[in-house]
């Protein structure tokens, strides 16, 4: 190896290179010069490629290709260095070897040229990329267009929301000052009687504060446990029932009296129906119920005036007519009572309607003594009204009367039927009355003229619109058929009375 | 039964009606003992004159005849109630004492006379 070398960097007898030009001057340092210029640029353009890829190493692509260039370039410049060394020293082997390796790089650059050029062929041009990025660009402003129409429709949704949530809000304003600034109470329960809102008044009403009882149950709200206990199973009645309900609810006072609120509570709904909780409304009536009662004592008051009254006519008409006409008198005495007794009748029923039944046995019970022995009665139960009443009371009186002196009721063993029944026509449903006396004495001819007859014929066919047929000429009693359509005598149907719950908010003590 | 001889207190604040009553007692047989048109002349009477028994009108120009009733049920003197106010105007305190409707007949005020002193 070390001959080898030896061989290498030997000058042997070689002639150094001046002597081909002569050692003229002139000629040997214009390639010295040139041979100097050139291994000096040879040098620079390496560590110039070397700066460059240095620089802009991550961008570069083949990153090891300017390396081989630029390890070409250094060993050329090495070559022409050594130009210049031969010029005095014949080292051609060595200089030999340098051209080797130098030759040996060069075309190892060549074959990496090779190899690289058809995909720096790929790499795009500036313009391509101009052209690219300039469409990247374009798609980039288009989506920042879509961009900005999407962030205004964002904000009109949200400038919309805004308002939506405004009107909600001045909504919801609006109910809270309702609620708080009307003077009924309301309130709302969950399902398991949790108070979910309560006004003023409906706090006042149970002598706590909001903080008080939100939230709470009846069971922590009220302070007797039975009245607690009596306001949860009403609730949760309600809330089974999923309904409606109006109610007369009574508070009694400490210091006595009562006060009462009329309520209506209602179960609040989910979306599926289902009842999940309830809301109240109670208005104070005291003063309405005070007035009613004052009214009912009025009317109580003025019917039995009235019944006064007709006691001071009968006396008058006893003190003008009993010594002179006895006859005259007791027809008058008797018509006075049958008016009162179906003013009995009707009073007990606040006047708006008596049972048929009722109004036949107010009259005929005085005349005849008990029902169901001689006189017999048999019919449905119909509400005759106040005008139909008296008409057919005082009607029912003149045939008892007629009866008590001519007919069946004269003599021990005539008796007196009374029916009634509804009969379904074609238009509309009669009423149809028939008063049959049987086992009757016989009848003469004049019974039954006069006021009598004619207070039934006229009167009765009158007042209850109806058709009567009375019949003195059969022999085995008198008949009498009175007919009219249902709808003139019904009483006209009333609304069914509120429920009273007794103590049903109490603090009853 | 019968009726006669029986002394009877008549208490009624409208004269008309008052006479009429005792124009009935006098055909009746009865005697009529004593009248009053208003309570307290009524409570005197029930206590001291002898009577068999009382016919009273509920409203005295105002007042109840309720008082006057107490005093006669004390001296176990029957009596019955003539009232325009009917059967439901009267307490349950007097439930057992007859109640005439007004207007009523002799023949009613017959019946409640002996209701009241017999009890039937």
């Amino acid at each position: 190896m070390a001959d080898w070398f030896g061989w290498l960097f030997s000058a042997d007898n070689f002639m150094p290179h001046g002597h081909c030009f002569l050692w003229q001057p002139a000629t040997l340092w214009l390639n010295v010069g040139s041979d100097a210029l050139i291994a000096g640029s040879y040098f620079a353009i390496p560590v110039t490629i070397y700066s460059f890829t240095r620089k802009k190493r991550a961008g570069i692509r083949y990153a090891w290709v300017p390396t081989t260039f630029a390890a070409f370039i250094f060993l050329c410049g090495g070559t022409h260095l050594m130009e210049i060394w031969s010029v005095w020293n014949p080292l051609y082997r060595a200089a030999g070897a340098l051209k080797l390796v130098t030759g040996l790089v060069s075309f190892a650059t060549l074959l990496s040229l090779l190899w690289i050029l058809p995909r720096a062929m790929l790499l795009k041009t500036p313009l391509q990329l101009e052209a690219e990025v300039r469409e990247r660009t374009q798609d980039l402003l288009d989506i920042n267009e879509q961009l900005r129409a999407q962030i205004a429709a964002r904000d009109a949704a949200q400038q919309r929301l805004r308002v939506a949530e405004q009107e909600r809000a001045q909504a919801n304003a609006l109910l809270q000052t309702i609620v708080e600034s009307v003077p009924v109470s309301i309130y709302a329960k969950d399902r398991e009687g949790r108070m979910l809102l309560a006004n003023p008044p409906a706090l006042k009403l149970m002598g706590r504060s909001w903080a008080e009882v939100k939230g709470r149950t009846d069971r922590e709200v009220w302070e007797d446990p039975s009245h607690a206990e009596t306001v949860i199973l009403n609730d949760r009645r309600l809330m089974e029932a999923n309904d409606t309900e109006e109610s007369e609810e009574v508070v009694s006072l400490d210091g006595g009296g009562e006060r009462v609120w009329f309520s209506i509570k209602a179960p609040l709904r989910d979306a599926n129906g289902a009842a999940v909780g309830l809301v109240g409304v109670s208005i104070e009536i005291t003063e309405r119920k005070r007035l009613e009662e004052g009214l009912r004592l009025m009317v109580d008051e003025l019917n039995h005036r009235v019944k006064n009254s007709l006691a001071t006519v009968q006396a008058i008409a006893m003190r003008t007519l009993r010594g002179v006409h006895p006859d005259l008198y007791d027809a008058f005495q008797g018509r006075l009572r049958a008016l009162a007794a179906a003013h009995d009748v009707l009073t007990r029923e606040r006047w708006l309607g008596a049972d048929l039944y009722e109004v036949a046995a107010g009259q005929l019970a005085p005349v005849a003594g008990a029902i169901g022995g001689r006189i017999k009665l048999s019919g449905p139960s119909l509400r005759l009204s106040a005008k139909a009443s008296v008409a057919l009371a005082m009607g029912l009186h003149e045939l008892a009367i007629n009866a008590l002196k001519y007919g069946a009721l004269s003599n021990d063993l005539g008796e007196v039927l009374i029916h009634w029944e509804v009969i379904h026509s074609a238009q509309s449903p009669l009423l149809r009355l028939t008063w049959t006396e049987l086992h009757g004495p016989e009848v003469p001819p004049q019974a039954g003229m006069g006021f009598g007859t004619q207070l039934i014929e006229r009167i009765l066919a009158r007042d209850l619109r109806g058709v009567v047929r009375l019949d003195f000429t059969d022999l085995s009693g008198i008949r009498c058929i009175i007919e009219t359509a249902l709808a003139h005598v019904l009483a006209p149907a009333q609304s069914a009375p509120f429920p009273r719950l007794a103590s049903a908010w109490g603090t009853a003590t | 039964m019968t009726l006669r001889g029986m002394r009877v207190l008549v208490v009624e604040d409208d004269s008309l009606i008052c006479m009429m009553i005792e124009e009935f007692l006098d055909d009746l047989g009865c005697k009529v003992a004593a009248t009053a048109a208003e309570l307290q002349d009524g409570l005197a009477k029930a206590r001291t004159t002898a009577i068999d028994v009382a016919v009273l009108d509920i409203n005295l120009d105002g007042q109840l005849s309720y008082p006057i009733a107490v005093e006669l049920k004390g001296r176990e003197i029957p009596f019955l109630f003539a009232t325009g106010y009917g059967q439901s105007g009267v307490p349950l305190d007097f439930k057992s004492a007859p109640v005439l409707s007004k207007p009523f007949g002799m023949h009613d005020l017959q019946m409640a006379l002996c209701r009241a002193t017999t009890g039937s």
